[in-house]
């Protein structure tokens, strides 16, 4: 994961706390749950998922097991939606 | 053979029809009243034509093949759905959404979904509430100031049972047909606003309100539920005619559409609550509208 990049060709709308995503290349619209967004927004400070977990439990005081398997399994998402590569 | 031609405006994109079908073309002159407007001089953009030989009626688009049929109840549908496609193709100042519209004071409520979703069974149903008609299919959103412009097609009307009201019929005339298919016959009409419900092609209203109607065979009642306005900007791309071709501006039109409206998903299962749940979230007073239109409208399930 720490090798994988956002891609810079994506269009991107943050509305509210929720991402939308359009991918010119396939034409296809991705709508980030907040959670996925925050993942997403965090990914741009680093692309390890054990650095986007610690900042997620900082500031929301929840159960790290929890979120380090989101984090894992949102990131698996993105990457297998060519979002990030 | 007999040639007929008439030329006219939708959107001021210049079209013309020719046909040797006499009954097809005062048909087709009646059922587009409200939609277009008579031709301006201009030289036309999209010719069509619709030649009836022995067996079957052939649609040509500026000379290419579109369509061969061999019945007459697809002929209106099928030029109707080329009109659309040559609007989005020619017209870049509109964004076009796969959508119902209804009116309520300057206020529009849209009603996003694909085909199957409930969007004429709503449009018609909230006829009956005292909506103005926009639209039953194709939304069109000016991108100068985000409004929708009417786009009033005839709506279908699958069998002939009256679906709106006496008081509100008064301004709708309906064409009714009916045609043999294999053993059966099959009757079909359809409403073309007149009069007071035939909208001024420059006026325009403010998007209020976006709910996404779902239809759910299996449920009894209907249900409104607010979703985020993210979730709204997704789904309104997802019912985008022509918002690939605006690129990142598709989303953003989108995102910006969505953050002066209201956003909700209906789940019809019942359409007197669907329309009463709209009524109420638009700010009417919920008033229950006792007729037999809508209870034929919906034993019709006039879905589509």
């Amino acid at each position: 994961m720490e090798n994988l990049k956002k891609r810079s060709d994506l269009l991107i709308e943050e509305i509210e706390d929720e991402v939308v995503i359009y991918d010119p290349k396939t034409h296809y619209v991705h709508h980030l749950n907040p959670m996925a967004s925050i993942i997403w927004e965090l990914f741009d400070v680093s692309p390890h998922p054990g650095d986007i977990s610690k900042e997620i439990v900082s500031v929301l005081k929840t159960d790290p097991s929890n979120v380090e398997k989101d984090v894992q399994e949102t990131l698996g998402n993105l990457q297998k939606k060519g979002l990030i590569e | 053979m007999t040639l007929s031609t008439t030329r006219f405006e939708i959107l001021s994109l210049p079209f013309e029809l020719t046909t040797n079908d006499k009954k097809f073309f005062d048909e087709f002159q009646e059922l587009n009243l409200a939609l277009a407007t008579p031709g301006n001089g201009k030289l036309p953009q999209v010719q069509y034509s619709l030649i009836k030989n022995t067996k079957y009626f052939c649609i040509r688009e500026n000379g290419k093949f579109l369509h061969r049929w061999a019945h007459r109840w697809p002929l209106y549908l099928s030029v109707m759905m080329s009109i659309r496609d040559s609007l989005y193709l020619h017209l870049k100042n509109y964004l076009f959404l796969h959508s119902a519209a209804m009116a309520k004071g300057n206020k529009a409520v849209l009603l996003p979904g694909p085909s199957e979703s409930g969007k004429s069974t709503l449009t018609l149903g909230l006829l009956n509430y005292g909506y103005r008609y926009l639209t039953d299919e194709v939304a069109v959103i000016n991108l100068s100031d985000l409004k929708i412009l009417p786009f009033q097609r005839p709506i279908y009307v699958y069998g002939w049972l009256p679906v709106i009201s006496d008081e509100v019929q008064k301004d709708f005339k309906f064409y009714r047909f009916k045609e043999r298919y294999g053993h059966t016959v099959q009757p079909w009409q359809y409403a073309v606003p007149q009069r007071e419900a035939m909208l001024p092609k420059n006026s325009s209203c403010e998007v209020a309100w976006i709910v996404f109607p779902t239809y759910n065979e299996t449920q009894k009642d209907s249900r409104l539920k607010p979703i985020t306005r993210a979730e709204a900007a997704f789904r309104l791309m997802q019912n985008g005619w022509n918002t690939q071709y605006f690129g990142d501006f598709g989303l953003k039109l989108c995102s910006e559409l969505v953050k002066k409206a209201d956003c909700y998903q209906l789940i019809t299962g019942d359409l007197k609550q669907a329309c009463e749940l709209i009524d109420g979230l638009t700010g009417g007073f919920s008033v229950s509208v006792e007729s037999e239109a809508l209870d034929n409208i919906w034993k019709r399930k006039v879905l589509l």
